[in-house]
């Protein structure tokens, strides 16, 4: 639980010094005020990345030489997160500085659920992956090495095929490659499909009780590979200047009443499978952790009609034991969760309780 | 002009050091400005002298003032174990806990076909010539835990079970003394993975 949230030169916050319900607390407020930028500051600690925008230094407030951010926790502890302009980005486990920016991951477990999850429905292949890769990271630090390492293999193996096309490439030189990819690519796709299976069975219940007629919403995990094996592919991926096989080559089919989200589904639809599919992530985390995690959830309200809203609501109160949301109308939290939640105000990088 | 031509060679020299970024390489060179001309000169000959004298040992590759290393030309090391590592500067480590006896053999690198190296830019056919004239009955692979150290270590042994040498491969885990919860997640996995019965 975060008791209490200090940013400095944040996005558009110059300084921030501001406590945080041990509940549920609204951030209230017209466009451009910070209300993503908040929520943005606590996804940063707890996953060392930033909802929009592929670069840290997009944090920095304009014209600041860097920023910091840092949560505290119920028993005291710290998180901190610091970033100078041109330099690498460092975070702080109790003051003291961890060796790698991913070693903060799953200090604050953290679900946020905001616009940009609509690609996980909506995008590519590749933002389902990332999505699953993200979230098994978080969960399972062993995954975060099998995915590590799999992806230093993957381009050790690519530039090796690249080589091989002008010339003739020792085969014992493939076969330590091949080997890592199998090993790590064989874990990670165990560690994928069991979440998978667990994924799906929640998130079908958290769906039924959001959706406002009877809709079956299903995961698969999906696979093109034939079960050929590297070795066998290889003068194949010579030709390619690439590996074509393996866990980066797969996808997450997301599925309502069995026809695939991405094609069939309308807009709300897929909204709807979105956020199910994002509080059974939270679902996930309460099975592991014993406690619900953090829960942000970012404009997600607005857009859905007040039946739908009402049911997100109610679901949300039932299930997160603290969560951040933002809408530019307090009132739209319903009163599920406005009864019982701080409201707070942003206005221009300032933050005030309503 | 921002520096003096002399200079600001002097600093583009310093930069091309490992580890030196522009601000240490100015740091650096305006030190070697102030200090006396005899110890300017001592830096400078020493540098050179090291070039000149130092080869590779012709049986471990490591670097050597001779022909053949001390490691290698003392009698008392067990020639039945080579431990085999990446860069010169492990065996400074290894040899510093001072409990290993037998030789070694230094790479010069580890397999990365994405910096363009394969085990031909590796002095792995100094390894094999070795295992026809000494007694070698273990290779201890001593490369760093990394995937290019582990399929180095991978390559070294498919490589060598033909030729029936017991060939091992060190553990990786926890720094003792190490806590815990500051260690990263790696090492704690490594740790865990590779731990012992006690
Ligand atoms: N690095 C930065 N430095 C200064 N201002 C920034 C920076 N990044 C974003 N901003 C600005 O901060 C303001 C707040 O952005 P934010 O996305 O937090 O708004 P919001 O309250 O969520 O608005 P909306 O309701 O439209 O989603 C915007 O005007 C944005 O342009
Ligand atoms: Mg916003
Ligand atoms: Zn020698």
């Amino acid at each position: 639980m975060v008791t209490h949230l200090t940013l400095l030169n944040f996005r558009n916050f110059e300084h921030l010094d501001q406590p945080i319900s041990a509940g549920f607390t609204i951030l209230a407020g017209e466009n451009a005020q910070g209300k993503t930028s908040f929520l943005e500051a606590l996804y940063w600690l707890s996953t060392a990345r930033l909802l929009r925008g592929q670069r840290d230094s997009e944090a920095v407030r304009h014209g600041a030489a860097g920023c910091t951010a840092q949560a505290t926790l119920e028993a005291g502890t710290t998180v901190a997160g610091a970033l100078e302009v041109g330099a690498r980005k460092k975070f702080f486990l109790n003051g003291a500085s961890l060796p790698r920016a991913a070693d903060i991951m799953g200090r604050i477990p953290t679900v946020c659920i905001s616009m940009f999850d609509l690609s996980i429905v909506q995008g590519d292949p590749s933002d389902r992956r990332l999505f699953l890769d993200l979230e098994l990271s978080a969960l399972y630090p062993a995954y975060l090495r099998h995915f590590a390492a799999y992806k230093r293999a993957l381009e050790q193996r690519n530039a090796l095929l690249k080589m091989a096309q002008d010339r003739s490439v020792d085969p014992y030189a493939f076969e330590g490659w091949e080997e890592q990819l199998e090993l790590h690519g064989a874990e990670m796709r165990r560690f994928r499909q069991e979440y998978l299976t667990a994924l799906s069975t929640l998130a079908a219940n958290v769906h039924a009780e959001m959706a406002s007629r009877e809709e079956v919403l299903s995961l698969r995990y999906f696979t093109k590979d034939s079960g050929a094996s590297l070795a066998q592919t290889r003068h194949l991926d010579i030709a390619r200047g690439s590996t074509q096989i393996g866990p980066h080559r797969d996808d997450v089919e997301v599925l309502i009443d069995g026809s695939e989200a991405r094609l069939f589904g309308s807009q709300g639809q897929q909204r709807t499978a979105v956020i199910s599919l994002k509080l059974a992530t939270m679902e996930a985390w309460k099975d592991l952790l014993g406690v619900a995690p953090l829960l942000l959830l970012d404009d997600m309200l607005s857009d859905l009609d007040p039946v739908r809203r009402a049911k997100l609501c109610a679901v949300v109160s039932s299930r997160a034991s603290q969560a951040v949301l933002t809408c530019t109308e307090a009132t739209a939290a319903g009163s599920d969760i406005l009864d019982i939640a701080q409201v707070l105000t942003v206005q221009n990088g300032t933050v005030r309780r309503a | 002009m921002l520096f003096a031509k002399p200079l600001a060679e002097l600093i583009a020299e310093l930069e091309k050091l490992p580890g030196v970024g522009p601000k240490s390489a100015q740091r650096l060179a305006y030190h070697l400005l102030r200090v006396p001309d005899h110890e300017a000169s001592a830096l400078a000959t020493a540098i050179m002298a090291a070039k000149e004298k130092l080869r590779f040992c012709h049986r471990c590759q490591n670097i050597s003032e001779f022909e053949e290393c001390e490691i290698c030309r003392d009698v008392r090391r067990d020639k039945t174990v080579m431990c085999v590592v990446a860069e010169p500067r492990d065996i400074v480590a290894l040899e510093r806990i001072n409990d290993y006896r037998g030789r070694y053999h230094v790479l010069h690198g580890l397999m990365s076909p994405v910096d363009g190296i394969g085990p031909e830019q590796l002095r792995i056919k100094e390894l094999i010539g070795r295992l026809h004239d000494e007694p070698v009955e273990e290779i201890i692979v001593a490369t760093n835990p990394t995937i290019e150290g582990d399929t180095t270590a991978l390559y070294l042994a498919k490589l060598l079970k033909p030729i029936g040498i017991k060939i091992t491969r060190i553990a990786h885990g926890m720094p003792s003394g190490g806590e815990l919860d500051y260690a990263d997640s790696a090492t704690l996995l490594s740790a865990i993975e590779y731990r012992r019965e006690m």
